[in-house]
């Protein structure tokens, strides 16, 4: 007579905790469960194996609730395994799979960053009401006025000129950036600057408008018309809550701790596709300057004086808000700070800029 | 991990038997946790179950989820056996499309009818708490120890009384005057009633994280074993303001150095700050949840007579936590599974049973619930909405 298969295994009946240690032991189509305080004979076809993961034990269900415990490799010799228990724990121990998984996540991480996300973004920003983006906007220049701007001390006629040719630049663009409206402020430590928040305003600061002429400034507005007919403040704000849902989504597991770590990809994201923002803000800049019979070289040329500017003005300068309340004598004479840090990383490199304008120009 | 062999008391009915009544006590007993997870073998799962989930569009999720917290709970060891989880995947998959649908349909009205958007905010408010209780109900039924399921049943009236006091803040902007943008209100005197929404959370969010901690312990059980944990709320409110100051104090501190930074070049702001950044949360984040964690085991008893003892210490966690930070910002997110193996054997590694008599009696003793035993099949947990 041969020796018959068996294994050894814990056998916890489910009406009490206890362990029992128990040896099972196949004979032809049924087992047999064998310990101390345990005796009983099942048909094979009656077990239920339980899918395995890692290199866990291995659960058998017997009948009316109870179940074995036991070493995976050692129960494959004596009971047939149903691949559908088995077939997540062969994708997961397949390093085959394993490798094709880490190239595909590397792949569809590398798109969806890159195209995935900012088509989302464009798609989701169609159905966003204009009136939904203006309100975002009002709120945004109420914290604005309140915080960092203070009222423009620019001349009546020069602020009704640029306002005449900024809506001379804006007629028959598209319904984001057709009605826009151009607003002046002391722009105080943030220097010169402009920028277009969505719909359709855009706010030049009085250090901007005393660095640069008239004919330059217009360059800089129709890159700002660029940002408006182009959504860009939306898309950005849907593209940053679609990295970081997405990241938290796909990281969420080692609990907040990585939710922390997936602001990151936000912040990254943030600045590489603001970059390609600008980068379409002036092409659309050019093409307009062209069309209304200037010089696309006149954004260059205001973009190399604001670097001047503030290279001139360097390091030395603080960048941060200093308190409010503070009489602003000094502060308003202050030259222009364009460039720190965040306009460092969220601008691309002004030469590369410039050089763009010239062969826009010829 | 113990090796001791369990000595079975065959019980008739499945009572449990009384414990001895000892006349020199014995010295307490502890029998430790353990997690065995490899941070190699859980990559594989977590690795190949991101990519299935990616390819599905998210199909595959709640498998995932299933996997992965199999694995997790079966390398956590106690006593020579390890837990189980038994979640059903098809039930998960339901609770997501649910919430994804009514996600879909609130903000579908938002755009159509902010009429019909609030009337659904309004509906989703008062089910909070049926969720809260829902939510533990179908984890604890979900995972069991020796083949013994555990337990959990909160009420929906006491899990509305811990969260209650929320319903405070969207009922204060009612209240409160409004921004008025024609009169901006000018200094702190004119813009008081900005900080109160801020100023009741902070108060009431101490009271509503103990009432649900409690509700979640006190109203569990492992098979017929109670657990019950006799912390104060004081005690959760001595933990968050004690962590409200400390981090105002770190936020000081940070100022400082960035200030300091500054003056030596504009640059080192750009590495000071992320920096400090990851440590001041993992810091945070470490000091609540060891406390909290060390409170609310050290005062939970099972059935009377067995304790738990928990000893996270801060530093230790706060020092997992910012090399997890860390290893997931450089690694684009590939090291959360060895952030999780290791997050994993700390917690199991401070935490054990303790007893004055035999834990192996107790560990061998604990009878299922004979009464709550349909609830694994029954249609109540058809549909997992877990948080």
């Amino acid at each position: 007579m041969t020796e018959f298969a068996r294994f050894a295994a814990d056998y916890f009946d489910g009406r009490q905790s206890a362990r029992h240690r128990v040896e099972v032991v196949r004979v032809g189509e049924t087992v047999v469960i064998r310990g101390a305080e345990v005796l009983r004979e099942e048909r094979v076809s009656d077990l239920r194996v339980e899918p395995r993961v890692g290199s866990l034990p291995l659960r058998i269900a017997l009948p009316e609730g109870a179940v074995l415990v036991a070493d995976a490799d050692a129960v494959a010799s004596v009971l047939p395994i149903p691949r559908a228990a088995g077939l997540a724990h062969r994708l997961e121990s397949h390093l085959g799979v394993v490798f094709a998984s880490l190239a595909g996540l590397v792949v569809a991480g590398w798109f969806g960053y890159r195209d995935g996300v900012p088509w989302l973004a464009h798609r989701v920003a169609d159905h966003i009401p204009p009136a939904l983006e203006s309100q975002i906007a009002e709120q945004g220049m109420e914290s604005l006025d309140q915080y960092v701007f203070r009222p423009s001390r620019m001349d009546a006629a020069r602020q009704a000129r640029l306002r005449e040719s900024f809506r001379q630049l804006a007629a028959g663009l598209g319904p984001a950036a057709s009605g826009a409206r151009l607003e002046f402020r002391n722009g105080r430590w943030i220097g010169a600057n402009a920028f277009a928040l969505p719909g359709g305003t855009v706010v030049m600061t009085d250090q901007l408008a005393a660095l640069l002429d008239d004919a330059h400034v217009d360059a800089v507005l129709a890159h700002e018309l660029g940002h408006l007919q182009y959504r860009h403040g939306t898309r950005q704000l849907l593209q940053d809550s679609i990295v970081g849902l997405a990241s938290m989504a796909l990281l969420g597991d080692a609990s907040s701790v990585s939710q922390v770590a997936a602001t990151l990809p936000t912040v990254l994201g943030h600045t590489s596709y603001s970059r390609d923002f600008e980068r379409e803000a002036d092409r659309f800049a050019f093409g307009l300057l062209r069309r209304t019979g200037r010089s696309p070289r006149l954004l260059g040329e205001a973009l190399a004086s604001l670097e001047k500017a503030a290279a001139r003005h360097s390091s030395s300068e603080c960048p941060v808000p200093r308190d409010g309340s503070a009489p602003d004598s000094d502060e308003d004479r202050r030259r222009p700070t364009a460039e720190d840090l965040g306009y460092l990383s969220t601008h691309p490199p002004t030469a590369e800029r410039i050089r763009a304008a010239e062969e826009a120009a010829r | 991990m113990s090796d001791s062999i369990p000595i079975p008391i065959p019980q008739e009915g499945g009572i449990v038997p009384p414990p001895a009544v000892s006349v020199s006590l014995p010295a307490l007993r502890h029998e430790r946790f353990s997690f065995t997870g490899r941070t190699g073998e859980y990559f594989r799962i977590w690795i190949v179950n991101l990519f299935l989930t990616i390819v599905t569009v998210g199909l595959y999720s709640p498998w995932a989820k299933v996997r992965k917290k199999r694995y997790l709970y079966g390398n956590t060891w106690l006593a020579g056996s390890n837990f189980e989880y038994h979640g059903n995947a098809v039930a998960i998959l339901k609770g997501r499309l649910l919430a994804f649908s009514a996600f879909v349909a609130y903000s579908l009205a938002t755009h159509y009818s902010p009429r019909f958007a609030a009337a659904i905010a309004l509906a989703v408010m008062p089910a909070a708490p049926w969720l809260v209780v829902r939510s533990f109900a179908f984890n604890a039924v979900n995972s069991s120890y020796r083949n013994i399921r555990f337990h959990f049943d909160g009420r929906y009236r006491e899990a509305l009384a811990a969260l209650a006091p929320l319903a405070l803040i969207p009922a204060l902007t009612l209240i409160l005057p409004q921004l008025d943008p024609a009169h901006p209100p000018r200094g702190l005197r004119e813009m008081w009633f900005l900080f109160v929404p801020s100023a009741i959370l902070f108060l009431v969010y101490p009271y509503v994280a103990a009432k649900v901690k409690l509700l979640h312990v006190n109203r569990a059980r492992f098979g017929t074993s109670a657990f019950r944990c006799g912390a104060s709320v004081g005690a959760f409110y001595g933990i968050y303001v004690l962590a409200m100051l400390l981090f105002m104090l770190l936020l000081f501190v940070l100022g400082i150095v960035v200030a300091a930074g500054m003056f030596v070049s504009p640059v080192i702001l750009a590495v000071l700050v992320p920096v400090g950044y990851f440590v001041v949360a993992a810091f945070m984040l470490a000091f609540t949840r060891a406390q909290i964690a060390n409170l609310v085991f050290n005062a939970t008893r099972l059935d009377g007579r067995v304790a738990l003892r928990s000893t996270l210490s801060v530093f230790g966690l706060a020092r997992i936590y910012a090399f997890n930070l860390a290893a997931i910002a450089l690694t684009l997110g590939f090291a959360v599974p060895w952030a999780v193996v290791r997050t994993c054997r700390y917690r199991a590694e401070r935490l054990a049973l303790a007893a004055q008599d035999d834990i192996e009696s107790f560990v061998a003793g604990v009878t299922r619930d004979v009464a709550a035993a349909g609830e694994e099949m029954g249609e109540m947990f058809d549909v997992d909405l877990s948080l």
